[in-house]
């Protein structure tokens, strides 16, 4: 009894959220699932250039990784900050999601160009990345 | 000499044929997400497979006839028709999931789209089933799919900590910003990719094909009490990989790729390529059991001919049922639905369709006319009964969590 009470008490907050919340909410989720895919990103290209990983598998990891963060960047770029504190908040997740998918984009290209200084050059960027997301999404 | 290989073999098999795309897929997943926090559900889930597939199995080996013809007989056509809808439908989900699962490990390698894979592994699935003897396919794929044992290799060499890794499995709550709820809808998952309801409608048709007799309880037997156990302990490296490698960095597992990663972080290229073959394996083995299951259940129901110890010709109609849900299985992920949320979903409708499957198991493995003296025991249905509590829990908390936690998100 008291589990259902607390998951209605749980449904009843999260449905009486304000904007600035729910953007909150949703730029943490965004953040963290973003965060998830760059790590993706750089354990592959790790691995790559420690010679642990063929080319092929490596390549579909990363473009696999930029699917799955347009898919997150688009997402949360389709939400409507309601107040100017939404408005703060969106630029910012936005920034730091459009950043780390530019990232993986760029990891991408170098591998398909076989230009291994590059895309080690990318790996401090993408640890960077994930760093700054998963900042954010706490 | 020839009785133990042949009980080596059914043991190894049954290993190897533990680990499906469900298992592949949602022990990565939990693992990169709550570490070891949901190994005890792994466990549950064995000893109830254990439970169910050694009722099912025997059975078949006193009766010489399978499960579903056996529901029909005892419960009548209505009650056998709930169950064959709820089975079915759940067998037809994991089917699209297993065809996706090797068009997306053929994609890893290759890197040509899964979308031009999945009509190719539909077809090499039907011409398998149609040309190649049962025990030959059962036991082929069932030893490739053993190749899985990478991700064990691949534990012990990454170098955890296996104390944390211990207290992670033995302290059961969720971790880091998930909620209670997320941590249950995936403990259903796990569950239900556990003890998914066409392994057990398999083993029993199986035992039909190989013309079980009582003396062959004991084979049964060594298969489902040390192939599945040791099976589980698969799942539980596939989820150790994860909570190694994933866990720390973040990292959420969401596609085939993610899942094989880390034996390539811990044994580079040829751990890597052998993940890969026993990942082909596993899924082509599990397309070739749920494609088979779904004709053993129909022509079961129905009572027509089945089975492959018969010419195809002679078994016409089961034949067609499978080539039919074949071809709905490509028509489905030709919309380009992602096979590994297909697999994510079709093991929580596993879980939900559970009690459906194994409550009629429990009451003809409980009929003295089928069975004699070899009915149930009271610790049997005990432990049988505990466990239909469970599953019964699962399958109602399944949907409000589904739609609580926005699956599993």
């Amino acid at each position: 009894m008291r589990w259902v009470l607390g998951v209605l008490l749980l449904v009843s907050l999260t449905a009486c959220a304000g904007p600035d919340q729910k953007l909150q909410d949703a730029g943490s989720q965004a953040a963290r699932e973003a965060a998830g895919e760059v790590g993706t990103a750089r354990v592959a290209v790790q691995q790559l250039l420690d010679g642990k990983l063929w080319a092929q598998p490596g390549n579909q990891l990363v473009a696999d990784s930029e699917k799955a963060l347009d898919g997150i960047v688009s997402g949360f770029d389709s939400r409507q900050p309601e107040t100017d504190q939404a408005q703060k908040l969106y630029d910012e997740y936005s920034k730091a999601l459009d950043d780390a998918a530019k990232a993986v984009t760029t990891v991408r290209i170098a591998l398909k160009n076989n230009d291994r200084t590059a895309a080690a050059r990318q790996v401090g960027v993408l640890e960077k990345s994930a760093q700054q997301l998963t900042e954010l999404a706490r | 000499v020839k009785k133990l290989l042949a009980v080596t073999l059914g043991i190894l098999t049954a290993i190897g044929g533990f680990v499906d795309i469900g298992d592949l897929v949602t022990n990565a997943l939990v693992g990169a997400r709550f570490g070891m926090h949901l190994a005890w559900v792994v466990v549950v889930g064995v000893i109830g497979i254990c439970l169910y597939a050694d009722m099912a199995g025997r059975v078949v080996a006193v009766s010489g006839r399978p499960v579903f013809d056996l529901i029909r007989e005892r419960l009548g056509r209505r009650t056998g028709f709930v169950t064959l809808v709820a089975s079915f439908l759940v067998t037809v989900l994991t089917l699209i999931a297993e065809i996706g699962g090797i068009a997306l490990a053929f994609e890893l390698a290759s890197g040509v789209n899964y979308l031009l894979w999945m009509p190719l592994a539909a077809i090499a699935v039907w011409l398998v089933i149609w040309r190649v003897k049962f025990s030959k396919l059962e036991s082929t794929f069932g030893l490739l799919g053993l190749l899985l044992i990478v991700f064990a290799v691949a534990l012990w060499k990454l170098g955890p900590d296996w104390g944390q890794l211990l207290q992670q499995a033995t302290s059961p709550h969720p971790i880091g910003h998930e909620s209670w709820a997320t941590y249950a809808y995936y403990a259903i998952a796990l569950f239900g990719a556990a003890m998914t309801p066409y392994e057990v409608f398999f083993f029993s048709s199986g035992g039909v094909e190989e013309r079980w007799t009582r003396r062959d309880l004991a084979t049964e037997r060594a298969n489902v009490f040390i192939g599945f156990p040791l099976g589980g302990l698969l799942s539980l490296a596939i989820a150790g990989c994860a909570a190694v490698v994933f866990l720390p960095a973040g990292i959420q597992v969401s596609t085939l790729g993610q899942v094989a990663l880390p034996t390539a972080v811990a044994l580079g290229k040829i751990g890597l390529a052998v993940v890969l073959i026993g990942m082909f394996a596993a899924t082509f083995g599990a397309a070739l059991e749920t494609a088979l299951s779904c004709g053993y259940t129909i022509a079961q129901y129905r009572g027509w001919q089945w089975g492959k110890f018969v010419r195809p010709r002679e078994a016409s109609r089961f034949h067609l049922v499978i080539i039919i849900c074949l071809l709905l299985s490509v028509l489905t992920l030709l919309t380009a639905v992602d096979p590994v949320k297909v697999t994510e979903y079709s093991v929580v409708f596993a879980a939900m369709a559970l009690p459906l499957t194994y409550l009629p198991i429990l009451i003809v493995a409980n009929d003295p006319d089928y069975m004699g003296a070899a009915k149930n025991g009271a610790v049997r249905n005990f432990l049988a009964l505990i466990y239909l509590g469970l599953l019964l829990v699962a399958s109602i908390a399944a949907i409000p969590l589904m739609i609580v936690t926005r699956a599993g998100q």
